[in-house]
Formats: structure tokens, C-alpha cells, sequence
């Protein structure tokens, strides 16, 4: 400390007087209490790590009626068919540096490598008529890759259900994959259904989320 | 006496008598920083979460109930208090909520649906007419952004004949991140 003799302690670059120091006594302390406050903010942001693990979730705010066959987008462009989605609750910074819905897709860059949990929820109601047996699926698309492919290709998870009722169709999925810290990703969820006799309609509340989970170490031992 | 800017420890100046009190100062303030990023680390290694069970007799036929739980396991905040339907969010954060249940008591069983409401309002819910086999089912989790204070229910409707049914099942409430 400033030339002076002192004796180190601990592994957190502090250090403390020889007894003959008094007179560096306030700077020792000052010194001291900047070393115990640069020591807690390291701990700090670490923990902090867990506490405020980022989570990116969307809640759609209106209703929206799709045709059987091909695929409809969670969450969609807000322009092509009417889909709201809230971003009231799109927690930035952390782990998710950037996330758009263009192209139907949510593309971001992790800032941390790690396990990310990736998840879907709608209520779909037939608008009229009911197929019987008519199935519905959720799917969640999920890929990464050194070269960004043009479009998402990887089913990762998926639910597919059969209803003959017309009290509506709960679907959830949902499951943890692996991203790259630093490298753009994107997630694309789609919602299908084989009711030929009326179109289905998402209710309000369907959700679509990415959260971070945590560093691979913490999932697989020894990886 | 000047503070450190981010934990506030209090330093004496330079050039000034020390005294005992600076010490004590120093010491308390140190301390105060200390315990702060202690509950901090306790709180991301013991996030607020809890399980209870559910259980519930006189379900009646096509009325949405909500279902009581009758005991829990690892309560860290005060969550549950058994006998009770709803659940008490400790503090805004990111939640998950697992939850499964089935009906028992029935003749005919034509459908059945199980919700997670917040408030009073379904979040996440689950339905299908069972063919066959003991009616329940889970749902793996849903992620719900919920602040402190927040009532969180599992509600359970079924059709069919014969009744009032008996529900049982499980719901959880596990903090995930503070980001809010």
C-alpha cells in the first residue's frame, strides 16, 4: 500500500498494517474499505447471475383465428395478421442482448452460454364446427449454428393432442436446449391444427418464453 | 466520514485521529454490506419455492373449484398456510408453477380441465376426456411473471355423471429469476 510495509490477508487483495503503520491508519482503512466493497461487487455480480437470471416472455393481448394446415407463428409479426403481443414483460439486458419477432422467428444473441428454458402455451378454440378427432400441435423450432441458417428447421420440442370438443384446446410445451453465449440464435414456436370445419382461435394469454436456466456446468457434471 | 459509493462502509479521512468509533463504524457498515450480499446468495441458492398437495371432496359436475391444499413441503417463504387454495408470491419476480391433479368419485367421466389462475384469472390450464385409466395429468411448468402479494390458484372443472368428485394433485411455486 503506497510503499508501505503491510502484510496481505486473504485472497482477496486486502491487506493490513505492520503495527509501527499507525500513522497510515485512515488510508489503510480507506484502502481497506475499497478492497472489502470491490470484493463484495465481484460476489455480488455472481450471485446476481442466478437472482436475475434474464427471461424473455411474451403474452399475447388479443385473440386470433387461424385456418387449418401449415403453421401459424407465436408470436407473429404484429402486422401481418393482427397478433398482439405484449412486451410488457420482455426482461432485456443479460442473457438476451437483442429479440425480435421479424419473420415470425425471436432472434437473440445470448450473451451467456448456457441452458436456456424454452416454452409455449395457448388455449385454441374451434370459431365453429369440430372436426372429429382433429388433432393440434405446438411445436417449438430451435437453432444455432455458425452460419445463420435463413430459416428456423429443428423441431426441439413439441406437443400434438386430438380433441373432439369444442370447449378448447389447451397446448403446452416446453424444454431446456443449449445456446452459445455470443452467437445469434433463434427460436421460432408454431401452432397447427387438422380442424377442416372452422378455423381455431388463440385466446388471449398465450405465452412464449425463453429463460435462462444456467451454465452448463450446473446441468452436466464433469461436461 | 466518507462511504464507500455502491455498499456505503465508512472510512475515516485521511490525516484524521482515530478514533473508536471510526472502528466501530467500519466494522458495522462492513458488516451491513456483508449480510446484504448474504441474503443475496441465499436467495439464489434457496430461491422462494414450495409444493403442496392438493386434495379436495364435493367437487360438483361443471363448476370450476378451487382446490384446496391440505399440506406442503419446503415452504422457504411463507408461501402456503394449509388449509388454503391460494398461494402468496413473496416478491416480484419470474415464477414457474408445476402443477397436476385428477378427480376420483365420478360414475362417467366426460372431460376434465385443471387451470393455474393468478388472481383469479386462468394462466395455463390443461383439458382432455380420459379413455381409459386413472384420470390426471401434468402440466411441466409454466413460467409466470407474478408480483409480490399475487394469489395463485389451482382451480379443477369436470363433466360426467354421478359425483361430487374428490381432486387430488400437486402444485409448486419456485422463484426462477428476480428480473422484473
Amino acid at each position: 500500500m503506497d510503499g508501505r510495509p503491510v502484510i496481505p490477508v486473504g485472497t482477496h487483495d486486502l491487506a493490513c498494517l505492520e503495527p509501527e503503520e499507525y500513522a497510515a491508519l485512515a488510508l489503510y482503512m480507506q484502502k481497506t474499505a475499497q478492497g472489502i466493497e470491490a470484493a463484495l461487487m465481484e460476489t455480488r455480480d455472481n450471485v446476481n447471475e442466478y437472482r436475475l437470471r434474464t427471461s424473455l416472455e411474451y403474452v399475447s393481448t388479443v385473440t386470433t383465428s387461424f385456418a387449418a394446415g401449415g403453421g401459424t407463428v407465436m408470436p407473429d409479426g404484429r402486422a401481418a395478421n393482427g397478433i398482439d403481443w405484449s412486451g410488457a414483460t420482455v426482461l432485456g439486458g443479460g442473457s438476451v442482448t437483442t429479440a425480435t419477432t421479424a419473420g415470425g422467428s425471436i432472434s437473440f444473441v445470448p450473451a451467456r452460454s448456457g441452458w436456456y428454458d424454452i416454452g409455449a402455451y395457448t388455449n385454441a378454440i374451434a370459431a365453429g364446427a369440430v372436426t372429429v378427432g382433429s388433432e393440434r400441435v405446438l411445436y417449438v423450432l430451435g437453432i444455432q449454428t455458425p452460419d445463420l441458417p435463413a430459416t428456423d428447421s429443428t423441431v426441439i420440442f413439441q406437443e400434438r393432442v386430438t380433441d373432439t370438443n369444442t370447449g378448447g384446446e389447451f397446448l403446452n410445451v416446453s424444454g431446456l436446449a443449449y445456446f452459445v453465449g455470443g452467437r445469434a440464435a433463434s427460436v421460432q414456436v408454431l401452432v397447427s391444427h387438422a380442424n377442416a370445419a372452422s378455423n381455431l382461435v388463440m385466446q388471449i394469454g398465450s405465452k412464449v418464453w425463453i429463460a435462462y436456466y444456467g451454465p452448463r456446468n450446473v446441468i452436466v457434471a464433469n461436461a | 466520514m466518507p462511504d464507500t459509493p455502491v455498499f456505503a462502509i465508512t472510512y475515516p479521512c485521511e490525516g484524521s485521529s482515530i478514533t473508536m468509533q471510526d472502528f466501530y463504524d467500519f466494522a458495522t457498515t462492513v458488516e451491513a454490506a456483508v449480510v446484504g450480499v448474504d441474503a443475496l446468495a441465499t436467495e439464489a441458492v434457496l430461491p422462494p419455492n414450495v409444493s403442496v398437495q392438493l386434495s379436495l371432496a364435493g367437487v360438483a359436475l361443471n363448476v370450476a373449484t378451487d382446490i384446496t391444499y391440505v399440506s406442503e413441503d419446503w415452504d422457504s417463504a411463507a408461501i402456503a398456510a394449509p388449509p388454503a387454495t391460494a398461494l402468496t408470491v413473496p416478491a416480484d419476480g419470474m415464477y414457474f408453477v408445476p402443477f397436476y391433479a385428477g378427480v376420483s368419485g365420478f360414475a362417467t367421466l366426460t372431460s376434465m380441465r385443471a387451470a393455474i389462475s393468478v388472481n383469479g384469472v386462468n394462466q395455463y390450464a390443461f383439458k382432455f376426456a380420459p379413455n381409459s385409466g386413472t384420470p390426471n395429468r401434468s402440466v411441466p411448468h409454466g413460467l409466470l411473471r407474478l408480483a409480490a402479494g399475487d394469489l395463485v390458484r389451482c382451480n379443477f372443472l369436470w363433466t360426467g355423471t354421478g359425483g361430487p368428485g374428490t381432486v387430488t394433485g400437486s402444485m409448486g411455486l419456485i422463484l426462477h429469476s428476480r428480473q422484473f
